[in-house]
């Protein structure tokens, strides 16, 4: 069920209000329990299957480790978490990926080898639930938590509806706590949490989809040649479209958290605006960048050991994340670039040490750095194809051109440049803030006047319907 | 160790949040009814988005029943535009008429779709010409035929019938009538944009008026449009074309073998468009081979007298006022030639034998005394009779 539908609209009131009409805080999270099922259920009903068994297995996994008498059981038993949990992203999400390498890989060597492609459906949003499980079992592993003793308040925390099919990734210790008490009915956590579905929406519905993401399938979806302002114009459009996308359903899965009472973090913070690329990831998908450095990067050894350990491990948690987002090399190339923009930047800082909060004249010229060098990455993200990719790159270092003027219309050129322009801003000005922080400042009348603007924008600017960028990873 | 007792708290901005939505939600009315009363003052009517989930819509009701049989209406924007379902099916009581033709594309994917299907025994109604008969043109169509299949969910059908609730109510949700398009037209032309001249409805039918739309700059449209479908691509001999037509021969056969019936129609075009379809694809090499080799019955507008005399404004596509007309003298065609007409139970008259079991209310009416929920039978002895005779026939 997408935010964005009508399905979800008359859903989600019928959730809110039998939750808040239900006394028993028991009953009011398994009323949030069915119908997180009903929502994961609404896209593919046999798909709970494989939900439950990340839930189950995940949950006796951490309980069992956390009793077991010798270090060795619980190895083994993290080891059956880590398979099945992978065992499944590998099946689903990389089954057919594998396979096709491995026919490649055969069939260079010189032998004919055809196998039948699997018809294998990617099950919605199991990227994000399989990193929750496992950081709980992980969690209860190092022993820096000890496992919850609620499997309804587990299963909630593992299926919550919210942020069930594209995150924020959120960790046990930050959610369980919160299922312990009953929340009260806050008539001002309903107030703002409704505020920023409706800036979500907007973000997604008004400019992501209606405005942008036709600019960006004119460049990426096209056989045509490109050239330099085209390709530019519609990468910029691609930045802007995944970030309003992203951030409008995280904005969207805050929102509806609190207005059912549930509090969980915001996955951005104007990355826009970010000097330099570690900055860029302390504000991008905050989520998986905190569980990749949790449980992965610091685990090979983070920065204690030296600096070629430090740029191997960052290597490779960037592959890895790269690989996350699909199944694709062109995704692994743009996680391979990150993974070395991230390396220079760390061997530059010992060159000129600078700290990105540092103010200085120079932050202006590094932050537009920044987004350039995150631009050309993003084509590798957005191009279907490696020779799609190399020809969008070849036309944005100026490599390739076009013999008949360009192939964005004038006003597709105009809209996402303004566009861009106006995002570097809002995303400049807000910079050291937070929306909270900006809302608070605003009196009732600005609130209810920006909120209408908003409202009309869903209105009056919606076009074609678009499933969220991050469904499909 | 964490121990997961601690709550974390709202970062909520405090304020009058009840005054705030209250205010937000008058001004937003007030905005949009001031809008929607506005397009409405020009001449702007609620109309239906046609898109991929209208389409499943249509194609999940295209299984005969046994009091209601299937007539599927295939094509591009000629059948679209030239034969009105409403019109058929209140002439023809007892068929239940489908559209799933979609403009500027070809019918063979949905035609091989159904063909596949072991449970469509339906009857089909193909708009079709030798362009669209080209092997390079029978995918566009296969998107709308994966969807069905592959993404239409209880969701979706869900969330479609509150799309169409919406889009039938307001007319400013339509995303012809985006607010920043209104704008850049306002800034350019000095005026808000005048209605738009094709109406669609939630059974997916359209409707074009031309009455008020610059025909000179359609027909251009329409002519150009020919142009970027025939030249500049590689067509195929007439022989290689009719070697690659006759494959849909085969689904035809599965159609019909079922019970169904497939009936290929080319629909009246006029002007330079009839002249350039003449000239790229002559009748005679193209059309005339195909429909003296399948064993669908063929239909071309030149040849059937009811069929031809129409006037398309924009050399291509039927006007609002000529389509029921068109439609009515091509059921009436259908009528004469056996295809439509007295309805008759379809499960019963499928050919297998002892398929007239199957049909509940024969099966069980007399035990159960039901006879009159079906709808053929209910219609009148005489009518009882032909049906029963029928498929005892066949049986």
């Amino acid at each position: 069920m997408l935010f964005n539908s009508y399905t979800f609209i008359v859903f989600f009131f019928a959730v809110l209000a039998s939750y808040h009409l239900v006394r028993s805080w028991r009953a009011r999270k398994v009323i949030l329990l069915a119908a997180s099922y009903v929502f994961y259920a609404a896209w593919n009903p046999p798909f709970v299957l494989v939900l439950w068994i990340s839930t189950v297995v995940d949950w006796l996994a951490a309980r069992w480790i956390h009793t077991a008498p010798s270090e060795r059981r619980r190895r083994l038993l993290l080891a059956v978490s880590l398979a099945t949990n992978f065992g499944l992203l590998g099946y689903f999400k990389y089954g057919t990926f594998i396979l096709d390498n491995f026919l490649l890989l055969v069939r260079s060597l010189g032998w004919d080898l055809s196998l039948a492609t699997p018809n294998i459906i990617l099950p919605v949003g199991i990227s994000f639930y399989t990193f929750q499980t496992l950081s709980y079992t992980l969690d209860v592993y190092r022993r820096n938590a000890a496992p919850c003793d609620s499997f309804l308040d587990y299963a909630l925390y593992v299926t919550f509806f919210p942020q069930l099919v594209a995150g924020p990734i959120i960790r046990a210790p930050d959610f369980l706590p919160q299922c312990r008490q009953p929340k009260p009915f806050s008539g001002k956590a309903l107030g703002w949490g409704l505020g920023l579905m409706v800036l979500g929406l907007f973000e997604k519905i008004a400019i992501a989809d209606g405005m942008l993401a036709p600019i960006a399938e004119a460049v990426y979806d096209t056989s045509a040649g490109l050239d330099f302002v085209s390709a530019w114009c519609g990468t910029f459009a691609f930045a802007g479209q995944i970030f309003l996308d992203f951030s409008g359903y995280s904005l969207c899965a805050v929102g509806a958290a609190l207005c059912l009472g549930f509090d969980i973090q915001d996955n951005f913070r104007f990355p826009y605006a970010a000097v330099g690329l570690s900055d860029f990831w302390r504000r991008w998908h905050i989520s998986l960048s905190s569980w990749l450095r949790d449980y992965l990067y610091i685990p090979l050894g983070g920065s204690r050991h030296g600096s070629f350990r430090t740029f191997a491990s960052l290597m490779i948690t960037m592959l890895l994340g790269g690989l996350w987002h699909g199944a694709s090399w062109t995704f692994v190339i743009w996680g391979g670039l990150h993974g070395l923009y991230l390396v220079l930047e760390r061997g530059l800082r010992k060159i000129i040490p600078w700290r990105s909060e540092q103010r200085s004249i120079l932050q202006i010229p590094a932050a537009l750095l920044t987004f350039l060098l995150v631009c050309v990455a993003w084509v590798f993200f957005r191009a279907d194809s490696f020779g799609k990719a190399f020809d969008v790159t070849a036309s944005l270092f100026g490599l390739r051109s076009r013999d008949a003027g360009h192939l964005l219309p004038p006003e597709s050129i105009v809209m996402s440049l303004g566009i861009t322009v106006i995002l570097l801003l809002v995303h400049w000005s807000m910079r050291e803030t937070t929306i909270p922080q900006l809302v608070a400042r605003l009196p009732w009348w600005a609130r209810s006047l920006a909120l209408a603007a908003l409202l009309v924008g869903i209105v009056g600017l919606s076009g074609e319907d678009r499933a969220f960028l991050y469904f499909q990873f | 160790m964490r121990s997961y007792t601690s709550n974390s708290n709202c970062q909520c901005p405090e304020g009058p949040w009840r005054k705030t939505w209250l205010g937000a939600m008058v001004l937003t009315l007030a905005l949009l009814v001031g809008w929607e009363g506005t397009l409405r003052s020009l001449g702007h009517r609620p109309t239906v988005v046609d898109d991929k989930a209208l389409w499943a819509a249509q194609r999940d009701r295209v299984y005969t029943d046994c009091c209601e049989r299937a007539v599927v209406l295939l094509g591009d924007c000629r059948m679209q535009l030239g034969l009105v379902p409403s019109v058929l099916a209140k002439k023809f009581p007892g068929y239940r008429v489908v559209e799933l033709a979609v403009q500027e594309t070809s019918p063979v994917a949905a035609l091989r779709d159904l063909a596949a299907d072991e449970n469509f025994n339906g009857i089909v109604v193909c708009a079709l010409n030798a362009r669209l008969l080209c092997k390079d043109m029978w995918d566009t169509q296969q998107p709308y035929v994966d969807y069905y299949h592959r993404k239409y969910s209880l969701n979706e059908k869900l969330n479609r019938f509150f799309s169409i609730l919406v889009q039938r109510t307001f007319t400013i949700v339509h995303p012809q009538l985006r607010l920043d398009d209104l704008v850049v037209h306002l800034v350019k032309e000095g005026r808000l944009p005048s209605p738009y001249y094709i109406e669609t409805h939630a059974d997916r039918s359209r409707l074009a008026d031309y009455s008020g739309v610059d025909l000179e700059a359609h027909r251009a449209y329409a002519l150009g449009r020919a142009n970027w479908l025939y030249t500049g691509r590689s067509l195929p001999s007439s022989v290689r074309w009719l070697e690659d037509a006759m494959e849909v021969e085969g689904w035809v056969k599965a159609i019909q073998a079922r019970g169904g019936r497939v009936i290929f129609v080319q629909f009246p075009t006029t002007g330079a468009n009839l002249r350039f379809d003449e000239f790229m694809f002559p009748k005679a090499r193209y059309w005339d081979a195909f429909a003296a080799q399948t064993s669908a019955l063929c239909l071309h507008f030149a040849d059937v007298p009811e069929l031809s005399g129409f006037d398309c404004p924009d050399t291509s596509h039927l006007d609002r006022t000529e389509a029921p007309r068109f439609t009515l003298e091509l059921g009436k065609v259908l009528e004469d030639r056996g295809l439509l007409g007295a309805p008759q139970c379809m499960m019963a008259s499928a050919p297998e034998a002892g398929r007239e079991a199957r049909c509940p209310c024969h099966s069980t009416a007399g035990a159960r005394g039901k006879s009159a929920q079906c709808l053929h039978c209910a219609a009148g002895s005489a009518r009882q009779s032909i049906h029963h005779k029928t498929a005892l026939e066949r049986s």
